[in-house]
């Protein structure tokens, strides 16, 4: 099978943008892509569009037919919904298009438009993404499945609230310098531990936010990376897994299974380990994610990822650079677009494009993110080599 | 009843009070009202209500009764307050319970009597063999405006209990007694917020006059005198009513203090003689005879007596008692019990 | 989910959100709660029969939720969620309620009662289901 290729990237700055509507935002950010690459939208063979929830957040459901309309586009048109890991997911699938031979060269666009729709609405689409017969019925939002996971952790492992607001501080950090974040100021670790409390341990700084956003990549075969760029950035393992979809399932209450899968999966693909990773975009949508996630990663033992925030590990200086873009926490949470905006933030480090924030000598990177507390899992792993095996 | 239909009673019983606790005197300093003889109202939380209450007494009726739940075959729900005017709570009670779907379930209104007249209906269906074990429930909510008497007054709590052939039973029922008439002492119409009352003349035409009369009819038509009586149990609309009545009617105060669980908790209204009589017999002794007398505004009353056998000792232990539910509790403010009962929400 | 009529997607679920009705299976012994359609370790060759659960377990974790919710839960917040492990194995998601602050622990015994869990959505009927308390009696 051949190899596949990030060959342009563009997105839209993540916030509230109530300048811009779902379209709008679809388009600026496919335009700012096909820019990138120096493409032409009719070079397109196919569209992959990652989104979670447009049915219930602006009324519109068929996302495929909306796109593709608004791009004046008839290629195949394909949606993809994998609630939080919608957009890592579609990605996924473009990329298995392009290896199996299918097609060549296709654009891969995530969006999610959150602010049309009341503050309280948009909270109950968010429980969709979890059991909304066997957890939603009880009064559970995602803060709240993630609050149970992180006191089972504390528990165990004793790790300590103060480890969750220095992911925030870590994140708004890294944000600061990102021009496409929701949030571009740092926050003190003070003013992270006194938030509001929204469901113990987890208060409003250890949440993401509620963004609008959209974020495209271009990928192609291998044999026409060239074309397109000087630096091609190659998919070089992908991993997906599924788990339970209630907390109250799943096997360890300390680790996400899907994640430890779907890596495994995609280091195998690769041919490379944990340590040969030199950058990762991990899915934090809450602090606590970030922690059990860089342990489900193998980046560190199970149970020392709040150490490794004392350490600085995952500073962009460390050893193993955390969220560089200031991750879900800072750069923002349009659902459907965050993996496809992990994947672009991994492509513009490979290729020495992130001003600011740059991690030095990146050439092995990796994006995880997953959906539904970990019912879908989903990893990538990029390369500026087709065949990196170290 | 007559001498050829058997002879029923109690088997079992089982109460529940809510965890929650408002004082008085918080209403006394927010609207000058006074309680008499209250010092607390047991209050439900936001997801209690009617149902959810008389699930949990039943359960610990039918426990007590040490029958499995399938051999209830009626089920009488009697409330004043409940969460539809159209759809029968009985049924999701019964299904609760897992009574389904072989039983015949009814749901009875009679104002704050509505207990006791599901009690007479339930004995009526166990004499004359159409059910062998009924479940009679009784209860109460809330009712009162804000600043009105009313809701320093009213209280939440569930009563129920199994009626059975007089051979299973802890008390076996002797004799009855009613009176109606229509009374505009309280009432309520759909889509009303809040029960409405008259003034001063609630308590003596319609409290008064009813239970006075028909305890009197009773005690003749029985042969009884006060002083057979062990345990009385009167419908208790505040903690001082049911005490003048006990000395009209030639009661000692002793005779009250058992059934007199309004100072404990309020008036349960529907729920209430339930209530008191789980109360009593929490305590009674075999061979002890008790008079119910009950009133529901609107207006009518019912007496009974009943007698307490051996049996009840037997039984004793086997459902948590009156008093222990009750001991446990929490005191909330007066905006959190506007919260909790929908008088304050969120938007106006 | 409230925005569409989940009557009877409740409804035939009763058994479970009344009764605490589960399956157990005849092949493995395994019991499920809420009820699977096929054994996940045997496969079709076991055969899953409803068994009735005691309703008596143990908190695993737990957090006190105060916002975020939406609006058919706004006049509970706070209220305690937590992850309950039951007699028979099976763990459930559920509120923990009449607890006070200091009593709510993992470990906690914990006994199923039945509360109302929302009403009002748009067919304004009211659900009912299982909720926790704590153990106090025995």
């Amino acid at each position: 099978m051949r190899n596949v290729a990030i060959v342009g990237a563009g997105m839209t700055k993540f916030g509230e943008r109530w300048d811009k509507s779902f379209q709008e935002l679809a388009i600026e950010a496919a335009k700012r892509a096909l820019e990138d690459a120096g493409m032409d939208l009719k070079e397109i063979d196919a569209l992959y569009i990652g989104n979670n929830a447009a049915g219930r957040l602006i009324g519109q459901e068929h996302v495929a037919g909306v796109v593709a309309d608004s791009l004046g586009v008839t290629i195949p048109s394909t949606r993809i919904e994998n609630a939080c890991s919608s957009g890592s997911v579609a990605l996924r699938e473009a990329f298995y298009a392009i290896k199996s031979g299918i097609f060549n060269k296709v654009l891969v666009i995530g969006v999610e438009k959150m602010t049309d729709t009341p503050r309280s609405l948009t909270f109950e689409m968010l429980l969709t993404g979890h059991d909304s017969l066997w957890e939603g019925v009880f009064g559970f939002m995602p803060a709240a499945g993630y609050a149970l996971l992180a006191r089972a952790h504390m528990c165990k492992y004793g790790t300590k609230k103060e480890h969750l607001s220095m992911v925030a501080v870590k994140n708004h950090r890294n944000g600061a310098k990102n021009p496409y974040a929701h949030f571009q100021r740092e926050i003190t670790l003070e003013r992270a531990l006194g938030a509001p409390m929204i469901a113990d341990p987890l208060n409003l700084f250890d949440c993401s936010p509620i963004s609008d956003g959209a974020a495209a990549v271009i990928l192609t075969a291998e044999e026409f990376a060239r074309k397109y760029t000087d630096v091609p950035v190659y998919i070089i393992g992908s991993g997906q897994s599924s788990d339970s979809l209630t907390v109250h399932g799943k096997r360890d209450l300390t680790t996400i299974d899907s994640v430890v899968t779907s890596a495994r999966m995609a280091y195998s693909m690769a041919g490379v380990e944990p340590k040969d990773i030199d950058v990762a975009e991990v899915h934090d949508c809450f602090t606590i994610a970030e922690i059990m996630v860089i342990e489900d990663l193998g980046f560190v033992e199970k149970g020392k990822g709040g150490k490794a925030l004392e350490e600085g590990i995952t500073e962009i200086g460390g050893k193993i650079p955390v969220n560089p873009s200031g991750g879900l926490k800072a750069r923002g949470h349009p659902v459907g677009a965050t993996g496809i905006a992990q994947s672009i933030e991994i492509f513009w480090q490979l290729r020495q494009e992130a001003e600011g924030r740059q991690v030095s000598n990146a050439e092995i990177g990796l994006s995880e993110n997953h959906g539904g507390i970990g019912a879908t899992g989903s990893v990538m792993i990029y390369s500026l080599s087709s065949n990196p095996r170290r | 009843m007559s001498e050829n239909n058997k002879a029923v009673g109690i088997m079992g019983y089982g109460v529940y009070v809510p965890w929650r606790r408002l004082k008085t005197e918080d209403l006394t300093k927010a609207w000058g009202v006074q309680a008499a003889g209250i010092a607390e109202l047991s209050v439900t939380a936001p997801d209690e209500d009617a149902i959810t209450m008389a699930i949990e007494a039943s359960s610990n009726a039918i426990k007590h009764a040490g029958l499995e739940p399938y051999k209830v075959d009626a089920l009488i729900f009697g409330a004043e307050l409940k969460p539809y005017s159209v759809k029968p709570s009985s049924t999701v009670i019964a299904e609760a319970l897992g009574l389904m779907p072989k039983s015949a379930t009814f749901d009875i209104e009679f104002s704050c009597k509505s207990d006791v007249s599901a009690l007479n209906v339930g004995i009526s269906l166990v004499k004359s063999g159409l059910a062998e074990h009924c479940l009679v429930i009784g209860c109460g909510v809330p009712q009162g405006q804000p600043s009105d008497e009313q809701e320093a007054l009213t209280s939440a709590g569930a009563a129920a209990c199994v009626i059975s052939e007089k051979d299973n039973s802890i008390a076996y029922f002797e004799d009855t007694y009613s009176n109606t008439r229509d009374i505009p002492d309280m009432w309520k119409r759909e889509g009303d917020r809040y029960i409405r009352h008259g003034w001063r003349y609630e308590s003596d035409i319609g409290y008064a006059e009813h239970i006075t009369s028909a305890v009197r009819e009773f005690l003749e038509k029985m042969a009884f005198k006060t002083t057979d009586i062990n345990h009385v149990i009167f419908y208790q609309p505040d903690g001082r009513l049911p005490l003048g009545l006990g000395k009209t009617l030639g009661f000692t105060d002793n005779q009250l203090t058992a059934g007199l669980i309004v100072s404990l908790i309020g008036n349960v209204r529907s729920g209430s003689i339930l209530l008191g009589l789980s109360a009593v017999l929490d305590k009674a002794h075999p061979g002890d005879r008790i008079l119910v007398a009950s009133y529901g505004t609107g207006g009518g009353s019912d007496v009974f007596s009943l007698v307490v056998q051996e049996k009840i000792l037997e039984r004793r232990g086997k459902a948590p008692t009156f008093e222990s539910i009750i001991n446990r509790k929490k005191y909330i403010d007066y905006i959190t019990f506007l919260k909790f009962n929908e008088r304050l929400r969120k938007g106006g | 989910m409230f925005r569409i009529s989940p009557n009877l997607i409740h409804w035939r679920h009763i058994p479970e959100f009344y009764r605490f009705e589960g399956v157990k299976c005849t092949k493995c012994g395994k019991v499920y709660f809420p009820k699977k359609y096929i054994c996940p370790k045997c496969g079709f060759a076991g055969e899953l029969k409803p068994i009735k659960l005691s309703g008596l377990g143990k908190v695993v974790t737990y957090t006190t939720v105060y916002a975020g919710v939406p609006q058919l839960f706004e006049d509970q917040t706070p209220f305690i969620l937590a992850v309950v492990e039951l007699e028979e194995g099976p763990r459930v998601l559920s509120q923990v309620v009449d607890c006070n602050e200091e009593e709510i622990k993992i470990g906690l015994k914990v006994k199923m009662i039945i509360r109302k869990l929302y009403k009002d959505g748009d067919m304004g009927l009211v659900f009912y289901g299982y909720k926790f308390r704590p153990l106090y009696e025995e």
